[in-house]
């Protein structure tokens, strides 16, 4: 009975490290994303809006950007993870609106936990 | 985590409004008797507080800048000549001694004889801004000056910047008015008396290598409205920035202020103020202050961020 279990278990540990490395083979195979959606009340000289994120939430840095339009104050942008950000479980990230005279302006920082790490 | 969060966004706060006072000091120059007053407003809500007090007596102006020079702080402005060319004067801030004229027939505008002087402000290198319109026709012009700070032994320099155009062909609303610095830019209020009121600018780098002969165009950026979303009566006579980067507006009926986090806003490019003090016979605004940048106008209603893998 003992060896019965002592079997059981190994085979379950092996089933275990088989499906774990196909989960970590699968989800290197993954691409991550930061999908944002970001609605301005209104927008004058504004040139356009650039993306940033961060690891820490202190240091960031811009990986994208959208150009701002008159009529649009709904802006959707998808950005792919890449780099150390891929590794951290968590990403902050802000939007700093820019217009044509180089004045400033950022939102609230957002921080998006990845689950799956 | 939440303190982490909570630091992040003050964080973003800071950078929104930079050098923020507990309290701004507006001062006002006044039609009615010849005087400049002054008053104290929150410079996050704009709420005055108290009256407008320590008036010091002054000539007419509609052209009122303030500034430090030798660590003390002095009111300049500028009082009309028949001939079109104004003079200067200067009085500590404070109140204390008396006005001084720190110079004569001053000229912006190549001699140009038919002009109303009403726009003057300082920027942080202490450069006097003056804009000025033809009473009659449509020249804009600009020039600076700067000064030596010393009231005993004057010294003026004047330098003529050329011609302005308005990017939206308006020059006509070039009657009432008043200019503010923000950064390195000029923000140049014109209002026609009747209704209009409009907010250009235009990067004092522009002005670098100009002559007097010179055509420079501002931009315009916003139309200005009262709260309920209508066109200001009388005149519109002041535009201040606050310290933290909002702004003050005089009328001849009040003390108004524009909140660049809460701005109200309807339609493109239209900022409203909102009344903070009815005053009459209220003329040009002045404020020490030149926030590194404005915020005006652009407002985040939401953001939000999903992670996916796919």
């Amino acid at each position: 009975m003992k060896q019965l279990l002592i079997i059981l278990l190994g085979v379950f540990m092996l089933a275990s490290c088989t499906k774990n490395h196909d989960d970590l083979a699968k989800k290197q195979d993954l691409k991550s994303f930061l999908n944002y959606e970001f609605v301005v009340g209104e927008q004058v000289n504004v040139n356009k809006y650039e993306i940033e994120v961060s690891t820490d939430g202190i240091t960031f840095q811009t990986v994208a950007y959208v150009l701002a339009f008159d009529n649009v104050t709904t802006y959707k942008a998808k950005v792919e993870i890449t780099d150390h950000f891929k590794n951290s479980d968590r990403v902050y990230s802000r939007i700093k609106s820019v217009d044509n005279d180089g004045k400033i302006l950022y939102s609230t920082v957002s921080m998006v936990r990845d689950d799956t790490k | 985590m939440t303190r982490k969060v909570l630091f992040l966004l003050s964080l973003a706060l800071m950078g929104m409004v930079c050098a923020i006072n507990a309290q701004d000091k507006i001062y006002g120059a006044f039609f009615d008797a010849e005087k400049i007053r002054s008053i104290n407003a929150n410079p996050t809500t704009g709420a005055v507080s108290g009256e407008w007090g320590g008036s010091m007596n002054t000539v007419q102006t509609a052209a009122l800048g303030v500034g430090t020079w030798n660590n003390t702080k002095y009111l300049v402005y500028l009082e009309y000549e028949s001939n079109s060319h104004v003079d200067i004067w200067a009085r500590r801030a404070d109140g204390t001694g008396g006005a001084v004229k720190i110079k004569q027939n001053a000229d912006f505008a190549n001699g140009d004889n038919d002009l109303d002087y009403v726009r003057l402000g300082f920027d942080s290198n202490n450069v006097g801004w003056v804009v000025c319109k033809q009473s009659s026709g449509s020249n804009i012009y600009i020039g600076n000056f700067t000064w030596n700070g010393s009231m005993a032994s004057p010294s003026v320099q004047v330098s003529k910047k050329g011609r302005l155009n308005t990017s939206d062909i308006s020059n006509s609303t070039f009657k009432n008015g008043d200019l503010a610095v923000s950064g390195n830019t000029l923000f140049i209020l014109a209002n026609n008396g009747a209704g209009t009121t409009k907010i250009y600018n235009v990067p004092i780098s522009a002005f670098a290598s100009v002559t007097g002969s010179s055509v420079t165009t501002i931009n315009y950026r916003w139309t200005l409205k009262n709260s309920d979303g209508s066109d200001f009566s009388g005149s519109v006579n002041g535009f201040a920035f606050a310290s933290g980067g909002s702004a003050y507006l005089s009328t001849s009926n009040g003390l108004y202020f524009i909140d660049q986090t809460t701005t109200n806003f309807s339609g493109s490019g239209t900022v409203k103020a909102t009344l903070m003090k009815n005053t009459s016979d209220l003329g040009d605004l002045a404020t020490e202050y030149i926030p590194a940048f404005t915020t005006l106008p652009v407002k985040f209603v939401s953001v939000k961020v999903t992670l996916t893998h796919e």
